[in-house]
């Protein structure tokens, strides 16, 4: 370990010494009461960090001998994680306030889990890799459980843990089949005896056991059970968070993993990741139809949007994996809106979670129901939104790397999908009259302004997408060669 | 003679065992925390078999971190078991009051 070396993982270090100073700041201090600053403050260095990363960094470096890479691939889902994770907490301050699930440890537990999803997007190594998973995901199982008197809430955060337990054990058996038939655990090293002929069967078992592990972080079928109770249990903004951030850190290590450890091996893991993503598709549009509570019916539409995402990987090219991040960032930034929505949802002060409670939304609050509807659509993939044009992107992806089988079914999915969807936008305009409406103000000034901000985003997205297409490009270029 | 496969047909029969422990168990998280204790030992068996084998210390460091990790899980379970185990308790004295 040398100076250079450190000076790689800089933002690293920095939010993991900030997160351990605010932990102890706050205990010696007022604790809770500390809360809304701590907030603030780590919502404010996620975007200074964001900025950082993003306009500093050039280049690729390597540090620890290989086991942290730090390129434009890297970069891209870092900032896509700072920025998700601050918009989020921001979002959450006032609904976490209000309930009193305001405690000082939320802000640094989710400081110390945007550490571990910086570690996994770097990791150039197994260990690496495996290291960033469990930070990310220890401090996830306990903001799971944050509401300690709510059953639902407990119970989410067990039943989390179990089966996140039961993932990195799937992973860690795989990683050491492929340590064991490859003599290394680092990507560089894997990759060289990947080239030499033949994948043999160890290796290939190793492979599978990897996506497996990565499946169930990426809550791809059949390893998605987990993905619809947390949701629901978790209190909203908890879920919010899971449903952004977290997602793209599993999405990027997927990547990096396949190709920069596998990427000789293509066919020998596309087709497991084309399985995955069909399935995901199919059950995310399908189990979704039935469902009343929103939470649930967001858990299997972002069952739904990580089949697409997936299926930019199965392509195995690096325009598959372009794809892959502009669909992450535009699913992203649906969510945060979608969220800020779902958040502002109450009766009385009290949250609301019925679909039903929407019906004749438009008439009480005609312009969030607007920004809603235009949301909506965009997560349904309808034409003039942005959301439509990300899976174009993946769908060209697929055909042109030879799966058109994929796309085909992308695009079945997708309208089977759209009912569910577009059922809401149903009940917030031609819905029946209800005789206790939903509360028409409410939310303070943050939650409008981020739902606003994201509807027009993808409005105006079509025109242009900020830059996201080229940064993208130019992140898939580094990572496969 | 013992050789790699036997250490590795152990370590998979481990890792079965962990899995079924954690799926067949529905009603005590303690007996949950030994299942996933179970698996992740069985890969510990695993890198260290590879490891002698390979004459390479990489995956005796792999199994240090695993061992570390495998320390703080429990730990991370506590806030969800300890406050439902509560929570059930408190509903259950309401019930004989």
């Amino acid at each position: 370990m040398n100076s250079a070396d450190l000076n790689v993982i800089l933002p690293e270090v920095f939010l993991a010494v900030f997160a351990m100073l605010g932990l102890l700041f706050a205990v010696y201090t007022s604790k809770d009461k500390m809360g809304p600053t701590l907030v603030w403050a780590t919502a404010t260095i996620f975007v200074v960090l964001a900025g950082w990363i993003g306009w500093m960094g050039e280049g690729t470096r390597v540090a620890f001998n290989g086991m942290f890479i730090e390129d434009s691939f890297a970069r891209f889902a870092k900032v896509a994680i700072l920025l998700s994770a601050a918009a989020v907490l921001i979002m959450s301050e006032g609904y976490m306030k209000a309930r009193g699930l305001l405690r000082f440890e939320y802000p640094m537990l989710i400081a110390l889990a945007a550490v571990g999803m910086m570690m996994m997007v770097s990791a150039g190594d197994l260990m690496a890799l495996y290291m960033g998973l469990e930070l990310q995901s220890l401090s996830l199982y306990v903001v799971a459980a944050l509401r300690r008197d709510s059953i639902k809430s407990t119970e989410a955060g067990l039943k989390y843990f179990v089966l996140g337990a039961l993932s990195s054990g799937l992973l860690l058996y795989g990683a050491s089949l492929v340590y064991g038939y490859a003599g290394t655990t680092l990507f560089s090293g894997i990759i060289t005896t990947a080239q030499s002929g033949e994948t043999s069967v160890g290796l290939l078992f190793g492979i599978v056991f990897l996506i497996a592990g990565l499946a169930f972080k990426v809550s791809a079928v059949p390893f998605h059970m987990w993905t619809p109770d947390v949701y629901e249990g978790s209190p909203t903004p908890v879920t919010a968070f899971f449903a952004t951030a977290p997602k793209v850190a599993a999405m990027a290590l997927f990547a990096r993993l396949l190709h920069d450890a596998f990427g000789q091996a293509v066919g020998d893991w596309s087709q497991i990741v084309a399985l995955l993503s069909v399935l995901s598709m199919f059950l995310g549009a399908i189990a979704a139809i039935g469902q009343t509570n929103i939470k649930r019916l967001m858990a299997f539409s972002s069952i739904a949007h990580m089949g697409y995402a997936l299926m930019g990987l199965a392509a195995g090219t690096a325009f598959g994996v372009q794809a892959m991040l502009v669909y992450m960032a535009i699913y992203v930034t649906m969510n945060v809106g979608t969220f800020a929505f779902i958040l502002m949802m109450s009766k009385d002060g009290a949250p609301v979670v019925e679909i039903s409670s929407l019906n004749m939304y438009s008439r009480t609050n005609p312009g969030r129901a607007l920004a809603m509807l235009v949301l909506l659509f965009s997560l349904a993939g309808v034409p003039p939104m942005l959301g439509f044009f990300g899976k174009l992107y993946v769908l060209r992806a697929a055909y042109e790397a030879g799966l058109a089988w994929l796309a085909i079914a992308g695009v079945i999915a997708s309208v089977i999908g759209a009912f569910y969807y577009l059922r809401i936008v149903f009940y917030m305009y031609f819905g029946e009259e209800q005789s206790e409406p939903l509360d028409s103000g409410g939310g303070g000034t943050v939650l409008p302004v981020f739902l606003m901000a994201s509807a027009i985003i993808m409005v105006v997205g079509i025109a242009n997408m900020f830059g996201v297409e080229v940064a993208a490009q130019a992140a898939a270029g580094a990572l496969v060669n | 003679m013992i050789g790699l496969e036997h250490y590795l047909t152990v370590a998979a029969t481990l890792f079965v065992i962990g899995i079924f422990g954690l799926f067949l168990n529905r009603k005590n998280v303690i007996i949950l925390l030994m299942s996933i204790e179970l698996m992740l030992l069985a890969v510990n068996i695993n890198f260290v078999a590879f490891s002698s084998f390979l004459g390479d210390l990489v995956g005796q460091v792999y199994t240090l971190f695993v061992l570390t990790v495998a320390a703080a899980k429990p730990p991370s379970a506590w806030p969800s078991s300890s406050a439902s185990s509560a929570t059930a308790a408190r509903s259950r004295s309401k019930m004989s009051t």
